[in-house]
Order: C-alpha cells, then structure tokens, then sequence
C-alpha cells in the first residue's frame, strides 16, 4: 500500500484541504498569504481591508484552480487577483469616504493607526506612487517587497525582464520629479 | 560646460543610465554636480529603503486560519459547481422531448381523423369517403429502382404528415345532372388505378340543357354547282390560253 502523496502542485491551495503536502508546497501558503497581503496593503495601507483581500483572493485562485495548470504561475496569477481586488477595494472605500465626509463632522479625530502610519515623508512617498500609472505602480511595489529582484518581479507581474527594468526607471525618475 | 544644462543627465546617471563622456568628463572635473549626483543616488536609495520597510509588514496571525477555512469551503463548493452547466442542458432536452410530438403533427381537417402510422412510416390508408391516392404516388417504396432511388423514397418518408393532410381533404366535384357515370369513366379512363367510391350531389350552379336544341343542329347543306362558264380549267393549256 501507498502512503499519502505528497502534491507538488499549488500546495497552497491543496494544504488548505488537508491534503499531504512537502514543505514547499506549506511554503507555498505562508508566502501566499503574506505576498498576497503586501500587494493589497500597498494599495490599501489598511490592515484590516488587506488581509480582506489578501483572504479573497486566495479564496478565489482556490475556486479556479482547475484552470491553472502550472505551479510556477500561480503566485503571479495571485498578485494580479490580489491587486485587483485591492484597487476595486480602495475605489469603493473612497466613494464611501466621500459620502461619509458629506455627513461627517470634519474636525473628526483621526483613527491612531492612521495617524501613526502618517509620518510625512512616507505619506509623500505613497501619496506619489498612487499617483504613478497603474503599470508603474504594480512593478514598484513589487520590486520594494524584500526579496524581489528584476526577474522576480518580471516572473510575478508576467511581462519581460527588459519591460520591468523601462518601468521601474520610469516610475523612480516620476517619483523624483514628484519628491525632490 | 554649463552645470545646470547636465542636471537632467546627473539625474538619469542616479537612475542607473551610463553616462555619456562627455558628461562623465564633467562629473571628474565639477565637485558640485558630482555632490548632487551623490545626493540623487543617496535620495534614491532612501526611497528604495522607506517602501521596502513599508512593505515589510506582515499579515496578522488570524490571516492563515482565515485563509484556509474558505479555501477549504471553497474548495468543497467546487464538485458541485462543475456540475451546475448540466442543468440547462438537461432541461433543454426535456423541452425538446416533449415539443417533438407536437412539432411532428399537422393539423388536419375537421371531423376528418389522422391516418394511422404504417411501419414503413410512407403508406396510407385514406378514409373510405376519400379519394384513393395511386400506387405510384402512394407508395415510393414499392417502386423496383436503384439504390438511389430507393434512398429517396426513404427520405419522402418525413412528408408523410403533409399528404395524410393533402388526403384529408374532402374533395368536391360539381357534376351536372346525369352526368356522373361520365365522370367516373373519364376518371377511370385517365387513372386506372383511381376508385371513387360516391359521388356527393350538391346543387351545382343552374340547370343546362345538356342535349343540343333541335334549331342549333347543323343540317347538311345542298350542293351547289357553278355554271358551266364558270367551271375551273381542266387542263394546263386552258389555263395558260385564260391567263394570256
């Protein structure tokens, strides 16, 4: 008799049933999850609306998994489900931030986690990258989680190395121009 | 050289561009642009170092329970959302099954009753008030013909329904008086094979007298003779004597 088999493939998705996986594929969720998390914080800077999305969009690459075929494109197929989600995320909360302040009273107290997040220099530096075009934007981010070099990001984004290499120049002469 | 013309130039130098010669041959000369290209690569790193810290956050431990409880639910979903495309499927077959028999019938005259379906599904047997239709046109597949044409008679088989139709109609013939035992003898005598069994008597359009009148019969004219001076030449040489 057999014993369990270990599944190579999107270990993330079939630990989560309780199926044996190998220690890349636990490896798989843990780095999922928390790659997953980092695109949508970087968009959202809420930790509670980014591990929202982080969730959902772990939850919508397990439903369709059946049209994935290989493991090496399953971390970009969840960056780009996790930052989407995370911009379809940020414009609902900031039409809802607009209806709110309508009725609000405006000397409102900011929340402390805001508040602390709010160094200046940081709040510069995101209030310009959320200005950098969406493609701009996306290998940016990426290419700021520690850990990431060009082909990491090329691999995570889909698109040529020599394609990340003109955004990443372009988005850091935008965020020059923008900051200095 | 003007510093302030190479201040693009330094900035895309900071950005990892080569430098040009020429502005590298400044960059050894010009402490000051070569303090401002320190400062832009100093700037950029900084701004590297702020995001990859910004971005070094981490998720909360109730993330990873989270996760895997709705991917699990998710994943329990799935074998019966794969299945969920066979309910319309299966009840477009359904629908189909039970429009068939009515999409194969054609409505038939009144008080006129369908001809029953014959194994062969191209025989019919017409009502005894109805006109017996030929064997030649009746029955296709009765006929001695090739492969070809045997293959044609099968495929007349879905008219079937239209000529029980065209049979059921009752047929109406307006005969003039006493003249039905001529029409059954033209009829036979132009299709032997046709049988009508009754001729139904209506009141047909105004009495003719069919008999000629005694006053329109052609009576046989007397003859006539031209007289004798008159007479047409009998010969060639007359004629032509007449004709000088």
């Amino acid at each position: 008799m057999h014993g369990p088999v270990a599944i190579p493939l999107a270990g993330a998705v079939t630990r989560a049933v309780g199926l044996p996986l190998d220690a890349e594929s636990e490896e798989d969720l843990v780095e999922g999850s928390r790659l997953a998390f980092r695109v949508a914080w970087s968009v959202l800077r809420q930790r509670e609306d980014a591990e929202d999305v982080a969730q959902e969009a772990l939850s919508r690459a397990c439903r369709n998994l059946a049209s994935l075929r290989d493991r090496g494109s399953f971390r970009p197929w969840l960056v780009r489900i996790a930052w989407r989600l995370a911009l379809n995320h940020r414009r609902a909360s900031r039409r809802r931030e607009r209806r709110e302040l309508v009725l609000a009273d405006p000397a409102r107290p900011r929340g402390v986690e805001e508040l602390a997040a709010a160094s200046e220099s940081r709040a510069r530096l995101w209030a310009a990258i959320d200005r950098l075009p969406e493609k701009l934007r996306l290998v940016t981010v990426l290419a700021g989680i520690e850990g990431h070099d060009v082909r990491a990001v090329a691999a995570l984004a889909g698109v040529p190395v020599g394609t990340v290499k003109s955004r990443l120049h372009a988005a850091r002469r935008r965020l020059m121009e923008a900051l200095s | 050289m003007s510093c302030e013309r190479n201040r693009s130039g330094i900035r895309r130098v900071a950005l990892g561009t080569a430098p040009s010669r020429r502005l590298e041959a400044h960059l050894v000369s010009c402490s000051a642009c070569r303090g401002i290209l320190d400062d832009d690569r100093r700037w950029l790193a900084e701004m590297d170092e702020e995001l990859r810290k910004a971005l070094a956050v981490e998720p909360s431990a109730s993330l990873l329970p989270r996760v895997r409880e709705v991917a699990s639910r998710r994943l329990a979903e799935e074998p019966r959302s794969r299945l969920l495309w066979l309910l319309p499927v299966a009840a477009s077959i359904v629908a189909l099954a039970m429009l068939l028999p009515f999409a194969r019938r054609i409505p038939l005259a009144p008080g006129s009753t369908p001809a029953p379906p014959s194994p062969t599904g191209a025989t019919i047997e017409p009502a005894p008030s109805q006109l017996q239709i030929p064997a030649t046109i009746a029955r296709p597949q009765a006929r001695k013909g090739s492969p070809g044409q045997q293959a044609r008679g099968r495929s007349m088989r879905h008219r079937a329904p239209a000529r029980t139709a065209l049979v059921a109609v009752e047929p109406e013939v307006i005969v003039p008086p006493g003249g039905e035992a001529a029409l059954l003898r033209y009829v036979r005598a132009i299709r032997h094979t046709l049988v009508v069994d009754e001729v139904v008597l209506g009141p047909g359009p105004d009495p003719i007298n069919w008999t000629e009148p005694a006053s329109m019969r052609q009576q046989p004219r007397a003859v006539e003779r031209f007289p004798e001076e008159m007479e047409p030449p009998t010969t060639d040489a007359e004629a032509h004597t007449l004709g000088d």
